[in-house]
């Protein structure tokens, strides 16, 4: 067990923290590249707007499209919206948006737990 | 018992460093893969016509499975060796992911969501996992490596949600599954790192039924096993009833999703922090103080009155307690019993904390149905945290002195 003394333990903690976080964030990125959708793509769409735009902003420049806005994210500078326009994903791009994604039902909820489930909810209530 | 044979002894390549990496990694994975689930109930149901009962029951056979194999999966890497147990699981489970995909028919999506997967993740569990960790490094240094392989776990829960909800908006869930199967595939060749059964650290050699017989006989187990229920029943309570508490005491939904991913960060941080704690403090004392903490985060959240703020220090608090409790406790198993069956007793203590979860989700609703407010289940939260102070109090940490029967004349 001789290695176990050269170990820097804080150092490596932080080291492999880095090296995985690197790895996602590749990941993540490459993903997030192949799922945004083309400019012609119509339909219930997340636009995602620059980091800081305040959600009054957002929603103005989102609602500019004439699409219905169908509701508000985690996120302030993402939305949901719908509309079954052709070239719907290329207008919202036009007003400012980074990135425009189908809607899926994404939550925060699944990040703290066991079971890997979202958690219950009140009925009749869905949101993320 | 007998005289423990000659020792054999690991290659040279496999160093602590790279099997603390290769153990991080594998519970990064392990659960990483399996926290994004919940994202395909809606598209698995949508595509074969089915109501979300058949998805939730492949999810609870699942969960049952993976409870009740893990003992059984540490036993078996405990006499057979690690290796073997995380390679045959990573099969499983890749299997069982990647299954899931084509299962057409409820009897196929239980027999791959759930048979398949709940035996891949017990195999591939946290149990094996740490106890492989455990038996490569030195006891100065366990406690910490520990803490680090609970924490990549945690951050693989956190990480990995994200990611599988962005391989289903890239290329539709099938793919993201056989996606996400080639994530569990990638414990097959991480886990030669891990080969090897422990070493008898000392005294006479025991037999697997000699070490089960000698834990049961010890009151500090069973203290242990108790203590570790409560865990599961927290955690799992929290996390599945947090937010309807949240909306019905009239706070925005949105406060709900963010406390919880503000518990899956803390959690990373809490989860390392009790484990590198774990090696300069008492183990025991600080489980004292992490459940006696609970009671009191968790007494004073359901008395102050509820704004966006208390909730997310709430959050946060619960997230620094949420699973700093595995380090500490495996960490004790591997203290008092040793390593060479940590994986068999950490798994016995691990199903216990499974048990606490199932309360935990089941009467949370049930009580909540029948009282109409979740106050009941937050006072038994806080009692139940109270009893878990209490029990690891008189916990003898001292590792147990085996002697060996005198030699036959």
């Amino acid at each position: 067990m001789a290695g176990a003394h050269r170990l820097a333990p804080h150092g490596l903690a932080l080291a492999f923290a880095a090296a995985v976080l690197l790895l996602w964030g590749g990941l993540f990125g490459l993903t997030l590249q192949r799922a945004a959708l083309p400019p012609e793509a119509s339909g219930r769409v997340i636009a995602v707007y620059p980091f800081g735009w305040p959600a009054a902003e957002v929603t103005a420049a989102a609602t500019r499209t004439e699409a219905r806005l169908v509701r508000d994210t985690w996120l302030h500078n993402a939305v949901e919206l719908a509309s079954d326009d052709p070239g719907f994903a290329g207008r919202l791009r036009d007003t400012g948006a980074i990135g425009v994604y189908r809607a899926q039902p994404f939550t925060l909820f699944t990040l703290a737990g066991c079971t890997g489930l979202p958690p219950l909810l009140p009925s009749g209530r869905r949101f993320g | 018992m007998s005289a423990a044979p000659a020792v054999p002894v690991a290659p040279r390549w496999r160093t602590p460093l790279l099997v603390i990496l290769a153990g991080c990694t594998i519970a990064l994975l392990n659960f990483g893969v399996r926290s994004g689930f919940g994202l395909f109930l809606e598209p698995i149901s949508l595509a074969n016509g089915w109501g979300r009962e058949i998805f939730a029951f492949g999810i609870a056979i699942q969960t049952v499975l993976w409870g009740f194999g893990q003992p059984f999966a540490g036993a078996i890497a405990d006499r057979y060796g690690s290796a073997r147990v995380l390679a045959i699981g990573a099969l499983l489970y890749a299997a069982g992911v990647a299954l899931t995909a084509y299962a057409a028919t409820p009897l196929m999506l239980n027999l791959t969501l759930g048979v398949l997967l709940g035996m891949g993740l017990a195999g591939t569990s946290f149990t094996v996992a740490l106890a492989a960790i455990a038996r490569m490094v030195s006891p100065e240094r366990r406690s910490w490596a520990l803490g680090l392989g609970t924490a990549a776990g945690s951050m693989g829960q956190f990480l990995m949600v994200p990611l599988s909800q962005g391989f289903i908006a890239a290329w539709g869930w099938q793919v993201a599954l056989l996606l996400l199967s080639l994530f569990a595939l990638a414990i097959v060749p991480l886990s030669g790192v891990l080969a090897g059964r422990a070493p008898e650290s000392s005294g006479p050699r025991q037999s697997m039924g000699e070490a089960l017989k000698e834990a049961g006989n010890q009151k500090s187990y069973w203290l242990l096993i108790s203590g570790f229920f409560v865990c599961g029943f927290h955690v799992s309570f929290i996390q599945t009833h947090l937010p309807a508490y949240i909306v019905d005491r009239g706070l925005d939904p949105q406060t709900g999703a963010w406390a919880l991913a503000l518990v899956g960060l803390a959690n990373v941080v809490g989860s390392y922090t009790a484990g590198v704690l774990g090696g300069k403090r008492s183990k025991k004392y600080l489980l004292s103080f992490i459940y006696a903490a609970r009671a009191v985060v968790i007494t004073v959240f359901v008395m102050l009155p509820m704004t966006q703020t208390s909730v997310l220090i709430f959050a946060f608090a619960m997230g620094l307690l949420w699973l700093s409790t595995v380090p500490l406790t495996s960490g004790l198993v591997a203290q008092i019993f040793g390593p060479r069956y940590m994986a068999t007793l950490f798994g016995i203590v691990f199903f216990s904390h499974q048990v606490g979860g199932f309360l935990g989700v089941w009467l949370g609703g049930r009580l909540f149905d029948m009282t109409g407010s979740y106050d009941v289940v937050w006072w038994i939260s806080m009692a139940l945290g109270v009893f878990a102070a209490i029990v690891h109090w008189p916990i003898d940490e001292r590792p147990l002195v085996r002697v060996a029967p005198a030699a036959a004349e």
